[in-house]
């Protein structure tokens, strides 16, 4: 479990550590829309290099963003496999029955692959320099526009940090109840599918249950100090926004004006 | 079941920018049958300790002799049943680990899983919910009916019900009132002279150190810095100090006596002990006041 880096959070002092959350969020969807734009090598070529650039300015080692593609890597050969198979144009190498091999297959196999790659490095990138904490302000500040249909968007904003906040509390907490589960005879991943089922059981409801403690001590101390739905909220943490995000903008710009020109 | 640690060094999420040592090289023998205690701060590496004792975790480096099973780095998860029915593990606010629907059922499912039929098991169940103090009107009640204290008896009697030779305890009495508090350390206390069972507690109780250890392990830091009898390890109040440990109250309040005047001969541990020795040095002066 430790292993896993989805949403996994490196702190660090990089440029991209320190940019403005929100710019950080808006540039990262802006550019998976960029990457469907790509349609021959020369794009790719610039996009993986743009990719590859951003990675080096985190400072992070390159090994994080190698296992946050790794658990995606068996969809991307499944894709992979789909597209050079199915695909048909150009010189065919190979057929039988609704299979073939053809040469339109195998270059947009390999331009699939390069954009899934390419998305979810960005995409770890932004979960691995942003704190879970700067991405729930983020998408509130972000929203703030909706106030004026009557979201509440302060309440999802907290519950979202508070979702977040017990990521880790929770995970700790599982592990602990696996333990000693397992110190009274369990074996989790061994036996038959509805034995492993079963063994979820004495996890998920000492978890359930604590979940529910959690949440009821969170309500007593947020109440014992004052906090209230309907008034207005301020915030400890301000995000800035600086010149940094303002150069990553038009670095992006730039990116999109180079794309537009070499690509087919 | 004597257990062995030789050079144990465990490392926490090792190849991750979030390692951390939680043990550095320790190595102590835990005789088969004794009382011992562990003591040490917050974060100083008892919890983790602990649960080399059980296999839960495996060392780093160095290896681990349960027995005759030895633990080493590159020993495999499976097979470590048998060694768990043996080395029963109670966590730090064990009624976490409650889940069944029946207090009886939730105290039968160790034993269950370690492959005891379910009559047996139930019958084992009832044996340890009644040395653990709770009566045949709680066995058919949901053990989220019961109280704080209850249910921790009840988790206490889970791990009973395995029948184990070693009884490992996390802060067992952390969170309860005095008297089950009391209740409980008595408990232990007969199991281990009465039934020869091996005890491991870790404790921020001094006095219980005092009151029922034999040994006295004591952790900073991830590294084992003492071990010895109570008498010892209570012996330099100054080396505790410094180690952000304390004395058991019957020898603070011994201390302070003596430097108020008492000569106390030595620096006893428990309350008994204590009042002993002022016995013995008032009785003869009240005699004395008598001529």
């Amino acid at each position: 479990m430790n292993k896993l880096m989805i949403g996994r959070y490196l702190p660090g002092h990089s440029v991209v550590h320190q940019m403005d959350p929100r710019g950080k969020m808006v540039l990262t969807f802006y550019f998976i829309c960029i990457v469907f734009m790509a349609n021959n090598i020369w794009s790719y070529l610039v996009l993986g290099l743009f990719t590859l650039g951003a990675v080096l300015l985190t400072r992070l080692k390159l090994i994080y963003f190698w296992r946050g593609i790794q658990p995606a890597i068996i969809l991307i050969l499944f894709t992979l496999l789909i597209q050079v198979f199915f695909t048909r144009g150009g010189q065919i190498y190979w057929q039988w029955g609704p299979f073939a091999l053809s040469s339109a297959g195998v270059v947009n196999a390999w331009f699939i692959f390069f954009r899934l790659v390419i998305i979810i490095c960005m995409s770890t990138l932004l979960t691995l320099t942003t704190s879970p904490l700067d991405i729930s302000s983020a998408l509130s500040s972000l929203m703030t526009p909706l106030k004026w249909i009557r979201v509440p968007v302060d309440i999802i904003a907290l519950m979202l940090s508070i979702a977040l906040r017990f990521v880790p509390t929770l995970m700790d907490e599982t592990v602990r109840i696996m333990n000693a589960q397992r110190a009274r005879g369990v074996d989790f991943g061994s036996g038959s599918l509805l034995q492993q089922i079963k063994a979820i059981v004495p996890i998920l409801i000492p978890l359930f249950v604590s979940a529910m403690h959690h949440a009821e001590d969170l309500d007593d101390a947020m109440t014992a100090r004052g906090y209230r739905t309907d008034a207005p909220r301020t915030t400890y943490r301000i995000i800035q926004w600086h010149r940094r995000d303002t150069l990553s903008i038009i670095a992006f710009a730039a990116l999109t004006v180079v794309i537009f020109f070499v690509r087919a | 079941m004597e257990i062995v640690l030789d050079h144990v060094s465990y490392t926490y999420q090792a190849g991750t920018p979030f390692a951390g040592d939680g043990l550095r090289d320790v190595s102590v023998t835990i005789p088969d049958g004794s009382y011992t205690a562990i003591i040490g701060q917050t974060g100083s590496g008892k919890s983790t300790l602990l649960q080399h004792l059980n296999a839960l975790l495996k060392p780093t480096t160095g290896t681990v002799r349960i027995g005759d099973r030895e633990i080493t780095p590159k020993t495999s998860n499976k097979n470590l049943k048998p060694l768990r029915a043996k080395v029963g593990l109670v966590f730090q606010f064990a009624e976490n680990q409650l889940f069944e629907e029946t207090v009886e059922k939730d105290v039968a499912f160790g034993p269950k899983n370690f492959g005891v039929p379910e009559k047996e098991a139930l019958a084992r169940a009832h044996r340890a919910l009644d040395l653990v103090g709770i009566g045949p009107e709680y066995y058919e009640n949901s053990p989220f009916d019961l109280s704080g204290g209850q249910m921790r008896r009840v988790a206490i009697a889970g791990v009973l019900a395995m029948t184990p030779e070693l009884l490992i305890l996390d802060e067992p009495t952390a969170g309860l009132d005095p008297k089950g508090r009391t209740e409980l350390m008595t408990l232990f206390e007969t199991l281990h002279r009465e039934q020869g069972i091996g005890i491991v507690l870790v404790t921020h109780q001094m006095e219980d150190v005092a009151n029922y250890a034999e040994f006295v392990l004591v952790m900073a830091d991830g590294h084992l810095i003492k071990q010895g009898p109570p008498a010892e390890i209570f012996s330099d109040p100054a080396w505790l100090a410094e180690h952000h440990l304390g004395l058991p109250r019957a020898a603070q309040f011994a201390r302070e006596l003596r430097a108020k005047g008492l000569p106390l001969p030595d620096i006893p541990l428990t309350e008994q002990a204590l009042a002993a020795e002022v016995l013995a040095i008032l009785r003869p002066r009240r005699e004395a006041d008598h001529e």
